[in-house]
């Protein structure tokens, strides 16, 4: 029955390929609109996370005179981790400090100095373009990273030379990696705790950035913190704040996908319209052809099953050309993105493709269930005229 | 009556009405009545419009639209379903048709196999039949029987008229069928090839001992036939026996 079926496709082989064209196109497009939509979604999450930080995150804004103290500092940092692991603190510093390529403080670099602890790396998306992230147990190690903007003047593996204003000695710091913050303006992060142990700085507040998952709650999370601060440096909460802007880009992420969805569908609705109306046009012109079939002892329920197996073997192979088709588009798409890309490569919409495959085979059937209907019902009779 | 003198085609009283478009009825078959024997040839000659076409459908159970009794080896054709007249066409009866009716996008040796299958599936209709390569074998014997072994892998639109015709007749025998209809089988080809055809198709006959059954314009060669009867007007008139 098989062969017969194949056998079937050399009645017209321009048609067969343009219905398998046409179920091609629509299934490859249904994934690629669905894998854009996707990537689009992974997109604007990917950007947010990159310079807002993951949600939902929760700030705590503190105060503590014992925040410059090394040991302070650490055993602050170690309770905190101890909680959360998905925590960082940003000191706040009342000293400034520059960073510069050499000894010279003319040298220095304009930008932002965040002094924060290793955890930071895990509440915002910050992907490496080279090198790595300050580790956790590197706190005696003077490390330091450095945003794409900074990475000219401070290259990886390079020494950079911090000053402040009351120092006259400078403190050398390695630099460990060069990372995608998103920002424009160079950025230099350093380790908070380095920094306490080997600078003179001054700091009365920090920010402790809080991945509140599983939910506690900003007041919860308050009161952890505060029980913190009191048993290890003592000092206070000034504030508390929820970040969870992930409801600005929702909306934009819903909307990008329903006309992504809309799209995909109004493909494939196009792709089964043109198999119905071959597979119509087909019956036309082989009616002779069936009735001969009809005349040497086909069943209607035979005729049927060749109306409809033949296109659902033209289905099928497509189906499987054009899964392989779209597999190999999303593979190749990491060559299209830089190594630091915020954006992770996207995984093969598997759903997708179960539904645009699904879909295919199911026009398959319904575009030659007519044609075939049709076919069963021509009477044997007429072959001899 | 004996096994072996009882009719294969047994009509009584068999008429067949047709609407036409305009709402009006014709007769196309008018209470024929009429008794196919094993082993003979018969011929059916008369004018266009005449009803041959149709009495040979309802013989060759293409249509079952008809009053009166069909017969065919004692089985009341009028009370066989549609699929049950699938098989017995596949496995009693070969057609041979006056403008060839291969199918275009199968070789010789396939057009001819497509019968087999459904002869072999109408015998055997749940078991997958005999191997590939033993139909394939007997479906070139049928091709060799009829002097086309060397075309079998022709696709129809490069055999010649007569070569056509001759696949056709491979494929209306390769089932070994008790029947063999021809509807003008010589209508579309020129004399000399006429003959040639003629020949194949009487040996072809002779040696599976297969009742024949010819419908023809040609007077000569209804006169080749064991019995000739003539039809006019939807009637079957008395034979002349040679």
């Amino acid at each position: 029955m098989l062969r017969q079926l194949i056998k079937d496709l050399r009645l017209a082989p321009l048609r067969s390929a343009l219905t398998g064209l046409s179920m091609l196109i629509g299934i490859v497009a249904v994934i690629l609109a669905v894998l854009a939509g996707t990537i689009g979604k992974d997109y604007l999450v990917a950007i947010n996370e990159q310079l807002y930080g993951r949600t939902p995150l929760v700030t705590v804004s503190m105060n503590s005179p014992r925040l410059s103290d090394a040991d302070d500092f650490s055993r602050l940092a170690d309770a905190i981790a101890a909680k959360n692991h998905e925590t960082a603190i940003i000191l706040n510093l009342d000293t400034d400090i520059t960073f510069s390529p050499g000894t010279q403080s003319s040298g220095g670099i304009k930008g932002d100095v965040v002094a924060t602890t290793p955890g930071y790396s895990s509440i915002y998306n910050l992907p490496m373009k080279s090198g790595r992230w300050y580790a956790g147990g590197e706190r005696s190690t003077a490390s330091i990273v450095v945003n794409l903007a900074a990475e000219q003047n401070l290259p990886k593996d390079s020494t950079a030379y911090a000053k402040t204003n009351q120092t006259t000695i400078a403190t050398p710091f390695t630099v460990t990696g060069v990372v995608n913050d998103g920002r424009t303006d160079p950025t230099i992060y350093v380790n908070a705790q380095a920094l306490t142990q080997y600078m003179r700085i001054v700091s009365r507040s920090a920010t402790i950035l809080w991945l509140d998952f599983p939910q506690l709650g900003k007041q919860r999370v308050r009161t952890v913190v505060e029980d913190i601060l009191f048993d290890s440096i003592g000092g206070s909460v000034s504030g508390v704040q929820t970040i969870d802007n992930a409801q600005s880009y929702e909306s934009v992420i819903a909307v990008m996908q329903i006309a992504f969805g809309v799209c995909a569908i109004l493909l494939l609705f196009v792709s089964a319209i043109g198999i119905v109306n071959i597979g119509l046009a087909s019956l036309e012109s082989r009616t002779h052809e069936l009735l001969v079939r009809r005349a040497l002892g086909a069943t209607r329920a035979s005729l049927i099953g060749l109306v409809i197996g033949s296109q659902l073997i033209i289905g099928l192979s497509v189906s499987l050309l054009a899964v392989a088709i779209s597999a190999c588009a999303v593979g190749a798409l990491p060559a299209f993105l830089p190594s630091y890309s915020p954006l992770q490569p996207p995984a093969f919409p598997l759903a997708a493709a179960i539904a645009a495959v699904s879909a295919a085979l199911a026009t398959s059937i319904i575009g030659s269930l007519v044609p075939a209907i049709r076919a069963a019902r021509l009477q044997p009779a007429l072959a001899l005229r | 009556m004996s096994e072996s003198t009882k009719p294969l085609v047994a009509l009584q009283g068999v008429s067949a009405v047709v609407t036409l478009g305009n709402k009006d009825r014709l007769t196309t078959v008018n209470d024929v009545s009429l008794e196919l024997f094993a082993g003979m040839t018969y011929s059916i000659v008369g004018k266009s419009g005449a009803g041959k076409t149709s009495l040979i459908s309802i013989i060759g159970m293409l249509n079952t639209q008809f009053s009166g009794r069909y017969l065919y080896k004692g089985q009341d054709v009028g009370a066989l379903s549609d699929r049950r007249l699938s098989f017995m066409r596949a496995g009693h009866i070969g057609f041979v048709f006056q403008n060839y009716s291969l199918i275009g996008h199968l070789s010789a040796l396939e057009n001819v196999e497509l019968a087999l299958w459904y002869g072999q599936h109408a015998r055997r209709p749940r078991a997958t039949g005999a191997s590939a390569s033993a139909r394939r074998r007997r479906c070139l014997a049928a091709l060799a029987s009829v002097g086309l072994r060397d075309k079998a892998g022709e696709l129809p639109k490069r055999l010649s008229g007569g070569e056509q015709q001759r696949v056709a007749i491979a494929r209306a025998l390769v089932n070994q069928p008790e029947l063999l209809i021809c509807d003008e089988p010589t209508g579309a080809l020129d004399t000399k090839t006429s003959g040639e055809v003629l020949s194949v198709l009487r040996d072809a006959v002779r040696e599976h001992a297969t009742t024949l059954l010819l419908v023809t314009h040609d007077d000569d060669l209804a006169a080749t036939c064991d019995i000739t009867y003539t039809m006019s007007g939807g009637e079957l008139h008395a034979p002349s026996i040679d």
